[in-house]
């Protein structure tokens, strides 16, 4: 349920944003979302229109790239695929995630 | 009309938690950000590992809890200052909360300071409060494909306290299992077993905690 604050948060990015560009309806918004950020989408969804009501925001369609993380070996740096123990080049064990924890508003669109 | 914004959405909580860090560290104190589920034994963590730390040590808590002030009135009996912050419903703390807190906390002569987050093994992960460092207290009866199934939690501690150790053979938790689902998550975690009730492994905790001081 913290996707409330989250949403309230981004919201406040973008009234900031919007005014100085003039916009007083936003149409589109577009984040960015690691698979690892725990972040259930419908309930930020729910969040964002929840606390869009009579502001600019309201009826924007949220759009939601989620972000994969990286698995990369750090011997090599050979890019692993997900679930891999070990190296397919080098066979060391000693892999580690990178990225999937991303929470980013990338754009948003609006007059 | 289209806005390249390109900001992390926690930016006005992260800069904030920043500024909370640069402030501690300039008096001198080292702080965690203790989280784990409701009743994983955080605060019994806190109320047997106070007395141990060398008596120079000095330590203030911060309790966040979504109501009561128990879990602060526990702590205060060790002797520290206890702060209580009630989110009134909300599932985590924020840097913001923590800044009010703080002010109320009289730092002469502290060096560290213990922030227990709400109860939570989701969301309290992705607000940064400023800490120096994260700790994840995980009981045994939790389960141990934890750290695979909640791995924003995991991927962030320093430390984890494998709690309730002493009623392992009353669970199936399989200790291999649940380092290996570390290993893939968060190989650089240190792992410690611990009981709080018998304080098991609180001598390697005092350690962990005497080690960082800055």
């Amino acid at each position: 349920m913290h996707e409330l604050s989250i949403a309230q948060e981004l919201l406040d990015i973008i009234f900031v944003n919007a005014e100085e560009a003039g916009i007083r309806s936003v149409s589109e918004v577009n984040l960015r979302i690691g698979e690892y950020a725990g972040i259930f989408p419908d309930s930020l969804q729910f969040a964002f229109e929840v606390l869009s009501q009579d502001k600019m925001t309201e009826g924007a369609s949220l759009n939601i790239e989620h972000v994969a993380p990286r698995f990369v070996c750090q011997k090599c740096q050979t890019e692993l695929k997900r679930g891999e123990e070990r190296c397919n080049r080098c066979g060391s064990s000693d892999i580690r995630m990178i990225g999937g924890d991303e929470l980013e508003l990338v754009s948003f669109e609006g007059e | 009309m289209k806005i390249n914004v390109m900001s992390d959405i926690l930016k006005a909580n992260d800069l904030l938690a920043q500024g909370i860090r640069k402030e501690l560290e300039g008096r001198g104190i080292v702080s965690w950000n203790i989280m784990g589920s409701p009743g994983s034994g955080k605060t019994l963590i806190l109320e047997h590992l106070i007395p141990l730390l060398p008596p120079h040590v000095k330590s203030a808590v911060v309790e966040g809890d979504l109501a009561t002030s128990k879990d602060a009135e526990r702590i205060a009996k060790t002797g520290v200052q206890s702060m209580q912050i009630n989110t009134n419903g909300a599932c985590h703390l924020d840097a913001a909360m923590l800044r009010s807190a703080l002010s109320g906390i009289n730092f002469d002569g502290i060096s560290i300071l213990f922030i227990e987050n709400v109860g939570n093994l989701v969301c309290p992960s992705g607000f940064d409060l400023g800490e120096n460092g994260r700790i994840i207290v995980l009981s045994v009866t939790e389960g141990d494909d934890k750290p695979e199934k909640y791995p924003s939690m995991f991927r962030t501690a320093d430390l984890v306290l494998l709690n309730k150790i002493d009623l392992q053979k009353q669970t199936d938790f399989n200790i291999g299992r649940f380092s290996e689902g570390m290993k893939k998550i968060n190989p650089d975690a240190k792992i410690l077993k611990v009981s709080a009730v018998n304080e098991t492994g609180f001598a390697q905790l005092v350690q962990w905690v005497v080690d960082r001081l800055p």
